[in-house]
């Protein structure tokens, strides 16, 4: 434990061999990869946005697996209320008292599949968690266990039958990606090999909660140069005056930008953020939280931030 | 609370500017239309916020003509200083009631710009600049909430804006008005019938000097070349006053008479006046001004000066005057029956007195000797309060209530000397003055108003008696307040007791001396000595247009300068400036770096491009990397990229 705050190339090596354990059972989505993990280093929560059936949920099963966390898993459906996610006080009639029933929510990883299937009022219950890292029922609250990790998976809001989260909620989510049909190559593989959920059950744990917390307290420290704050706070200003986006920036984004940008600088051995860092995460920290003005514009969220990449020049 | 929406916001803004605008005219404008701009005003703000609908075209049109017309009623005019500004202020509260979109707002801004103007019609003071300077601020930031459609979250935004703006300008006002050729003659010298004025008069009856007394108020403010004259020689020659009816002195009108020579004695006194506007034509100089300039005024057969115009301006002149003088040694017999003329029936006993006084004295010297004795001897009183006179006024005075100021004494020492047939008549004007120390000028208010006496005596001409100072010698030898008891209240009395109250009074009047002398007074003659300092020998206006153009020139070149300094581009890291070389020389080999392109990118791009090149473009980019974005750059390393620049030419 002491070894890996010490020691990042140590912290480096585990991650590696998780990286490299994930890459055997989601196939040819090393980026995604490495992305949801640098979500969980910079303690963010993850949001996959695609169609059914593209391994999203292997995904989510996968880094649980991998990582060594706890992992519950939540079906979103419209009929899903508050306290399915978080719990519920029941009357115990042995201690003459009300017990606290612990929902599915109390885990280190929570897969909350097709997010934008619930209710609003469902959905905020899970987003209030993922905010305060706490519950509280009752009166009483109750801490969520450390990490906590939730990555949502969320059907095209053009989809029948969803409830597309607001954009505060969005917000909340550090990261957003998508995962995209695999390559033919890949593909193949999949028909030819053994089945994910039998990989899963074989996947050995490289890493262990402990191991993580130390990891995720590493990454604030990270060296971010004046040049590069210089280069975040350009971003941040372009996409705040530049006048294509409904709303530019908030500071939470920005913080969550560097958060991120420390955490891919960390897993690629670099001792201080490079302008690369912050460009291979940001499409996946502001494509969902800028939205073009032009209500025209259908451009998917990554390109409207390789679009802000494109605009700014590195100071 | 209910929120405050965006129109609400632009009407307050242009409100406040207005009202803001009017507010030296408060103290000009009669109640009635204050209480219009204002009620007019309240209502604007109640109707946007209650979403009243605003009175229809027919309707302004009545309220618009009841205005014009109440003005006319109450000015008896439409035009005029007053007139036009309480139309324009009635005018403007109306377009409140038609303000819709911007448009309107930007005319009110402009209106209220052009009441700041109109106020230094009123006066130029430095009061005044104090308030027109902030007003102009103000409309400025009023300006940019009207013309910038989203709202700034800061409410004092607007000011910071407003104000960079107009620094940015003011070099440019300094050289219009340094450099703009200058209007001759009185351009903001508007003559203001109902001004208010005080001071001396071209009459002066028992009382009105004494009621002058209480006015602090500066007439002029004197310069002198070497040192000040000694307080008794300090006396300021205003109206001469030689026509008398019994109980008001005053100047003949139209007489005409040769101007009696003078010969001057001793050290002459050389000094400039800046005169407060009095609307009269009336200019002061000390006794006996022997130069003036003569385009300012000319002398009058009684040594009067009188302007050429009225003064309804700070003017300025230069004048030389000698303390030692004889005037008139010879007096014509129309003068001197002008000099000896009395109301007939009126004050009986005084030239009862006086011929029986005359009769006992050697000389015409002799004799006012004697009146001067009498004075002195008998119970005679110097009192700011006297009592009112009758229509007998010398009589009244000599022989019942026997106080009086001033004027008193000279009037009755005047009427004594004429009834005893020697020529005499009263000379208004000022006596003394307060020196400022930390300006090194005299003050002269209207409190230091005088009277005295000019008698002709054969073989001296034209002789100043001053009869005050033979009651009240303190008065002439150091001023009012020494002069009357410590109960007698006098204004300013407190003010010349305190000595710290005292200095910041002579500190203050020295900044608005200043003011006077050099913005107010800054006119086509004092252009014209600017332009001769600065180097122009004989300049006209094509000399003004030159250094104009320069001028302006100038200042927006500066502007520029400073804003190039203020948006240069930072380049505070040395290690850029390394890459850009690197970057540059691609470029020239036709491989441009996109603005957004990361280093490591660039490099990849440039080796798949220029395989030959592909190593040392990725050693000089991991270099930049580590000096730039890493902890703890090693000096080494620079030196390297450096090395690594110089063999680098693709």
């Amino acid at each position: 434990m002491n070894a890996v705050i010490e020691s990042p190339d140590r912290g480096r090596a585990l991650l590696g061999a998780a990286l490299a354990s994930l890459n055997q059972v989601v196939l040819g989505k090393e980026r995604e990869i490495r992305l949801a993990l640098c979500c969980l280093l910079a303690r963010g929560h993850l949001l996959i946005e695609d169609i059914p059936g593209v391994g999203k949920t292997t995904l989510a099963h996968a880094l649980a697996r991998v990582l060594g966390l706890s992992f519950q898993r939540i079906q979103f459906t419209s009929d899903l209320l508050p306290a399915d996610i978080i719990g519920v006080s029941v009357y115990d009639r042995d201690s003459g008292g009300f017990r606290f029933h612990r929902g599915p929510v109390f885990a280190q990883l929570l897969m909350a599949d097709e997010v934008n299937r619930a209710t609003p009022k469902a959905q905020s219950a899970l987003l209030e968690a993922m905010e305060e890292r706490q519950v509280t029922v009752d009166g009483e609250t109750h801490p969520l266990p450390e990490p906590f990790f939730v990555v949502a998976t969320q059907n095209p809001s053009y989809q029948v039958g969803t409830f597309p989260l607001p954009e505060s909620q969005v917000d909340r989510f550090l990261m957003r990606i998508e995962l995209g049909y695999p390559a033919p190559g890949h593909e193949r593989q999949l028909l030819r090999g053994r089945d994910r959920r039998d990989l899963l059950a074989d996947l050995p744990a490289a890493l262990d909660p402990a191991v993580i917390l130390a990891l995720q307290q590493r990454i604030p420290g990270l060296h971010a140069s004046d040049a590069l704050l210089d280069y975040v706070q350009a971003l941040a200003r372009a996409s705040r005056d530049s006048g294509r986006y409904q709303a530019g920036l908030s500071p939470r984004a920005v913080i969550s930008l560097l958060r991120a940008a420390q955490a891919w600088a960390f897993l690629h051995g670099h001792a201080g953020v490079l302008p690369e860092d912050l460009q291979a995460v940001l499409p996946a920290v502001v494509g969902h939280r800028l939205r073009p003005r032009d209500a025209t514009d259908l451009r998917t969220p990554p390109l409207v931030a390789a679009e802000l990449l494109q605009a700014v020049p590195i100071p | 609370m209910r929120e405050v929406t965006e129109p609400l916001r632009r009407l307050g803004w242009t409100s406040a500017g207005l009202l803001t605008a009017l507010g030296p005219h408060y103290l000009y404008l009669r109640p009635w239309v204050i209480a219009m701009v204002l009620g007019l005003c309240a209502w604007r703000l109640l109707a946007e916020r209650r979403g009243w609908p605003l009175p229809a075209a027919w309707a302004r049109g009545v309220i618009a003509l009841a205005a014009t017309a109440g003005v006319a009623a109450s000015y008896r005019s439409i035009a005029g200083l007053e007139a036009g500004t309480a139309l324009l202020a009635l005018m403007a509260g109306l377009k409140l009631l038609e303000t819709r979109g911007p448009r309107d707002h930007i005319v009110l801004i402009f209106i209220g710009w052009f009441l700041c103007l109109a106020a230094f019609l009123y006066q130029q003071s430095l009061p005044m600049l104090a308030w027109v300077l902030p007003t102009v601020w103000l409309l400025a930031a009023a300006l940019l909430v009207v013309a910038r459609a989203p709202a700034s979250p800061l409410p004092l935004a607007p000011f910071r804006s407003a104000g960079a703006m107009l620094a940015k300008a003011a070099p440019l006002a300094l050289v219009l008005f340094l450099f703009f050729p200058r209007i001759a003659g009185q351009f903001w010298g508007v003559p203001a019938a109902d001004r208010a004025q005080s001071g001396l008069d071209e009459e002066m009856s028992p009382g009105d000097i004494s009621e002058l007394t209480l006015n602090d108020v500066v007439a002029f403010r004197v310069r002198f070349d070497g040192e000040p004259p000694p307080p008794l020689q300090r006396y300021w020659r205003g109206p001469v006053l030689t026509e008398f009816d019994g109980y008001t002195w005053s100047r003949p009108r139209n007489q005409a008479y040769f101007l009696p020579p003078v010969s001057w004695h001793g050290a002459p006194v050389d000094y400039t006046i800046t005169l407060e506007p009095t609307g009269l034509r009336l200019l002061f100089a000390l006794d006996m001004v022997q130069d003036w300039p003569d385009a300012v005024g000319w002398q009058s057969w009684d040594y009067q000066l009188l302007a050429r115009a009225p003064i309804n301006t700070v003017i300025q002149y230069r004048a030389r005057s000698y303390p030692q003088y004889a005037a008139g040694p010879v007096l014509s017999p129309a003068l001197r029956n002008r000099h000896l003329q009395l109301p007939p029936g009126r004050n009986p006993r005084s030239i009862e007195l006086a011929r029986r006084l005359r009769a006992g004295a050697a000389s015409d010297a002799d004799f006012a000797r004697r009146v001067f004795e009498r004075f002195r001897a008998e119970e005679f009183y110097y009192t700011l309060t006297p009592p009112r006179l009758d229509r007998d006024s010398v009589d009244d005075f000599l022989f019942n209530t026997r106080r009086g100021f001033c004027g008193h004494f000279a009037s009755a020492f005047t009427m004594l000397m004429r009834a005893a047939g020697v020529p005499a008549r009263v000379v208004a004007g000022y006596q003394g003055g307060d020196w400022n120390q930390i300006g090194g000028y005299l003050i002269v208010r209207q409190s230091h108003a005088h009277a005295w006496s000019e008698a002709w005596l054969p073989g001296r001409g034209w002789t100043r008696f001053d009869p005050t100072a033979a009651v009240a010698p303190e008065r002439v030898e150091r001023d009012l307040q020494s002069a009357l008891p410590e109960e007698a209240g006098v204004p300013g009395r407190l003010l010349r007791q305190s000595a710290l109250l005292w200095q910041a009074g002579m500190l203050w009047d020295n900044l608005q001396a200043r003011w006077n002398e050099l913005v107010v007074k800054f006119d086509q003659p004092a252009q014209e000595r600017l332009l001769q300092s600065l180097g122009f020998d004989d300049p006209d206006w094509r000399d003004l247009a030159l250094l104009l153009a320069a001028g302006l020139l100038g200042a927006v070149l500066l502007l520029s300068a400073w804003l190039a300094w203020e948006f240069r581009p930072r380049r505070a890291d040395p290690v850029v400036a390394d890459y850009q070389r690197f970057t540059r020389r691609l470029a020239r080999r036709g491989i441009d770096r996109g603005p957004g392109e990361a280093p490591r990118d660039f490099a990849q791009r440039v080796g798949r491009l220029r395989p030959d090149l592909a190593a040392i473009s990725r050693a000089i980019t991991e270099l930049y990397l580590r000096l730039r974005y890493l902890p703890a750059p090693a000096a080494a390393d620079r030196v390297h990229l450096r090395g690594l620049l110089r063999r680098f030419h693709p």
